[in-house]
């Protein structure tokens, strides 16, 4: 299991767990950081490897978006 | 032990069967023995009914022959007179009876009956000849080729050199002693150890079928409690996990998708248990990215909204791209 994939399965439960009961508000969550990256967190399987310029991607957007993992 | 579900039903059904089996097979040997014993039964009373049927032949024969003897049928009207004919039936029943005696006779005994009888029908001749001689006797009696007696007026037997000499009142003695010697000797002892073992068989073929009744309820009850740990085994191993699994997948569908599948163990219900789990997992994978790409599509429009109020047509025809990308991807799956 890669740092990488680590971190999208991090961020996916905080998005689930702040945005519980609002199904519309996880999914514009969930694309703020699709359109904001540039990959889909869902498509990060565990055996793809430590991108440094996606996770420093991925940290920067979540960390706009008040998610701190 | 892992035993998969094809081996735990093999067990299953084979534990079964054999009680099955065994069940069958028990009983079929107890009433093999019953059955033995009740035929022992039946022969020994085949025994007994012959040796009854011999003695009233020769009480019978002793009858008619005093009858004769002591010239109580009057006189005798031809040749072949048929006014004994009871003293000759008894004389060819019991020829005929030691002829075909019953089976399972002991062969001494019955050496001994035929002896004692050849003795009797020999010295009666001789004593009803014997009266005949000295008037008291109406008739003979006569050997005929085929055997049997007839009374006659005259007869062809010769007095053989045993009782040569001796009276008609002592063969009368003589032939009454050996008469009641094999009657209530020999033929009693006979008739009484028929009995015996008749009633002993017939008490042992009781107790085989009392055993065998005994043995067939014991066993269908234990067949019965077998059948039912089987099935109540295979119950909790098979259907309990099938029903667990069912118990998930509802909780799936109603979309609690974090809802965990239990493995009760490696076997085939296992194996397709881990198959459904991988099948919910990608699933809700798939759901994850599709929520992540109806995200980008919402956000996107929000997007193109705000440039088309500004307007901003660059950045409205640059959202109208990506939309139209996303929306291959998604048509992609």
């Amino acid at each position: 299991m890669t740092r990488l994939y680590d971190l999208c399965k991090r961020i996916s439960q905080e998005l689930e767990r702040t945005h519980s009961g609002d199904p519309v508000g996880l999914i514009r969550a969930k694309g703020q950081i699709a359109t904001r990256t540039g990959f889909l967190v869902g498509m990060v399987g565990p055996g793809d490897h430590d991108d440094p310029d996606k996770m420093h991607r991925l940290l920067s957007v979540a960390g706009e978006l008040g998610i701190h993992v | 032990m892992f035993l998969d579900v094809r081996s735990r039903v093999a067990i299953a059904m084979g534990a079964m069967v054999a009680m099955c089996i065994l069940t069958g097979a028990l009983s079929w040997h107890y009433s093999a023995v019953a059955s033995n014993h009740a035929s022992a039964a039946g022969s020994a009373a085949e025994r007994a009914q012959w040796v009854s049927e011999l003695s009233h032949q020769v009480t019978a024969f002793m009858g008619e022959a005093s009858d004769l003897a002591f010239g109580a049928s009057g006189g005798v009207s031809e040749e072949f007179s048929s006014e004994y004919g009871d003293l000759v039936g008894a004389d060819s029943d019991i020829s005929r009876m030691l002829a075909h005696p019953a089976d399972g006779m002991d062969p001494a005994n019955l050496e001994r009956v035929a002896n004692g009888w050849d003795t009797i029908r020999l010295e009666t001749l001789v004593w009803v000849n014997a009266e005949a001689d000295s008037g008291g006797s109406p008739a003979r009696l006569k050997l005929m080729e085929d055997g049997q007696l007839r009374a006659s007026v005259s007869s062809n037997v010769t007095t053989p050199a045993s009782v040569a000499n001796v009276t008609g009142v002592e063969l009368r003695r003589l032939v009454r002693a050996h008469s009641e010697g094999l009657v209530d000797g020999v033929l009693r002892d006979m008739g009484t150890a028929a009995v015996k073992e008749r009633d002993a068989a017939t008490a042992l073929a009781e107790d085989a079928r009392r055993l065998a009744t005994t043995v067939l309820l014991v066993l269908m009850l234990a067949t019965l409690i077998v059948s039912v740990a089987a099935s109540l085994w295979l119950l909790r191993t098979i259907v309990g996990p099938l029903n667990d699994a069912k118990h998930t997948a509802e909780r799936v569908a109603a979309g609690e998708y974090g809802a965990q599948f239990t493995r009760h163990s490696a076997d085939e219900v296992g194996v397709l248990v881990g198959a459904i789990e991988q099948m919910r997992d990608s699933v809700v994978s798939r759901i994850g990215i599709m929520q992540e790409m109806a995200g980008a599509v919402l956000v996107t429009i929000d997007g193109v909204q705000e440039a088309a109020a500004a307007g901003d047509l660059a950045n409205v025809r640059e959202g109208t791209a990506a939309l139209g990308v996303l929306a291959d991807e998604m048509l992609r799956g």
